[in-house]
């Protein structure tokens, strides 16, 4: 080990010390600090406003659903536990499901398009953005690259685009048990790979 | 105890809002009770949400002060992942209670006209986690059954009422509307089974109902009837 800390050994440093904050910040926001809601606010509103933009595309749904989210963590941050989450996983965590939600509620009905969910063109790793997790990234990375490109698409256009067996079965012309049964597969190979234990 | 593959895929779907509503009520209910699920489960988003690098843009300066102004005074403290409900804080006590005031009122004008008060049977028709929640009341005289929702979800299908007397044979009284309030008039036949200790029991049906009057979907929440 080197008496001068590598680049990576600082990220993750600097990543432990955000999950602090982040923490300290959630527990007072738990008890209606106000100060302590805008500085998560500002420290974490990028980072919410990308996933919503994940799920909406286009700038003026995306904030509407970040207002939501940003209430939600208001009124439910008390919930919130250090011990068995991390803040950011959490806040991402409650921002999807919100975003979600909108998403449903406003296709209701709608012909499902798969096109823009499962055409996901960009997933190259941001190296810089991924230093302090870099070896979590690789893994996940190879175990991606390790499942059939169909069912890791379907796995993305459910979680980030609120897809639904229903959907995909339709979108694939495929009876829904097998859809299942699929993704059902891909998810299991995908957690043995992540853990280790394949 | 260890998590099977089965488990594990179920924990999945479940984060990934694959699950309809009913399964979504079923698997939810072991999060409370098997840590090692509701784990499986946090680490399916955090699995998620590093399956693509999501890249950070500022929003609009203006959202914060919208933010500002809409947050309450003091946070709510909800607690699960359900939408808002103004009844959330009912404890059994004031559920109790409000259940014998909506069955005051209800038999107001009754008070007046009728001398002779009939016998008015209730129930609080609830989930065990307390998520899914109606009361109650019957009138054994007239057949209206009174239907007040207080938080009931079934998602993309609708939820369905049912009787379960002594034999244990669940009967229907058909859809109930989630929303409001509503008075149902109990047909003839079904009356004799509505009485002190039979069960009123909710699935989540497709639309219009079980088919064959056969419940497909699970229990999500029961009571049994009593009287005040």
């Amino acid at each position: 080990m080197n008496a001068q800390p590598d680049a990576s050994q600082m990220a993750i440093a600097r990543a432990n010390r955000e999950r602090e904050l982040l923490s300290d910040a959630l527990a007072r926001v738990g008890i209606g600090d106000r100060k302590a809601f805008e500085f998560l606010y500002r420290r974490t509103s990028a980072k919410l406003f990308g996933v919503c933009l994940r799920i909406f595309g286009n700038r003026n749904e995306a904030e509407e659903a970040l207002q939501d989210a940003y209430l939600t963590i208001w009124n439910r941050a008390a919930a919130f536990d250090r011990d068995k989450a991390s803040p950011i996983s959490w806040l991402v965590a409650v921002t999807r499901n919100k975003a979600i939600d909108r998403l449903r509620a406003r296709d209701k009905g709608k012909a499902v398009d798969l096109d823009e969910a499962l055409g996901i063109a960009d997933t190259s790793p941001n190296a810089e953005a991924r230093l302090a997790e870099k070896d979590d990234a690789k893994v996940m990375d190879r175990c991606i690259d390790r499942l059939d490109d169909r069912d890791a698409n379907f796995i993305r256009a459910a979680f980030w685009n609120g897809r639904t067996y229903a959907d995909l079965a339709v979108a694939e012309s495929t009876p829904l048990p097998t859809i299942k049964s699929r993704i059902r597969r891909a998810l299991i190979k995908l957690r043995h790979c992540l853990e280790g234990s394949e | 105890m260890r998590l099977t593959d089965d488990d594990i895929a179920t924990a999945g779907e479940l984060a990934l809002g694959l699950l309809d509503k009913a399964e979504a009520v079923q698997a939810r209910a072991r999060m409370a009770s098997e840590p090692n699920f509701a784990a499986e489960h946090a680490k399916w988003n955090d699995r998620m949400v590093a399956m693509e690098v999501i890249e950070e843009e500022a929003p609009s300066p203006a959202l914060w002060a919208k933010i500002d102004a809409a947050i309450s005074e003091k946070p709510r403290q909800d607690n699960n992942g359900g939408n808002v409900r103004i009844w959330q804080g009912l404890t059994a006590a004031s559920f109790a209670i409000m259940l014998v005031l909506a069955t005051m009122l209800w038999r107001q004008p009754e008070v007046t006209s009728a001398p002779q008060q009939p016998q008015i049977l209730v129930a609080a028709i609830g989930a065990e986690d307390g998520r899914e929640s109606v009361a109650a009341n019957y009138n054994p005289q007239t057949g209206a059954l009174q239907i007040i929702p207080i938080s009931l979800e079934t998602g993309k299908l609708y939820p369905e009422l049912w009787i379960i007397p002594e034999d244990g044979i669940a009967r229907s009284l058909g859809m109930i509307d989630p929303s409001k309030p509503a008075l149902h008039s109990v047909p003839e036949a079904m009356r004799p089974h509505l009485h002190k200790g039979a069960l009123f029991a909710i699935t989540p049906e497709p639309e219009g109902g079980a088919p064959g009057g056969k419940a497909t979907g699970p229990v999500i929440a029961k009571g049994a009837i009593d009287t005040i």
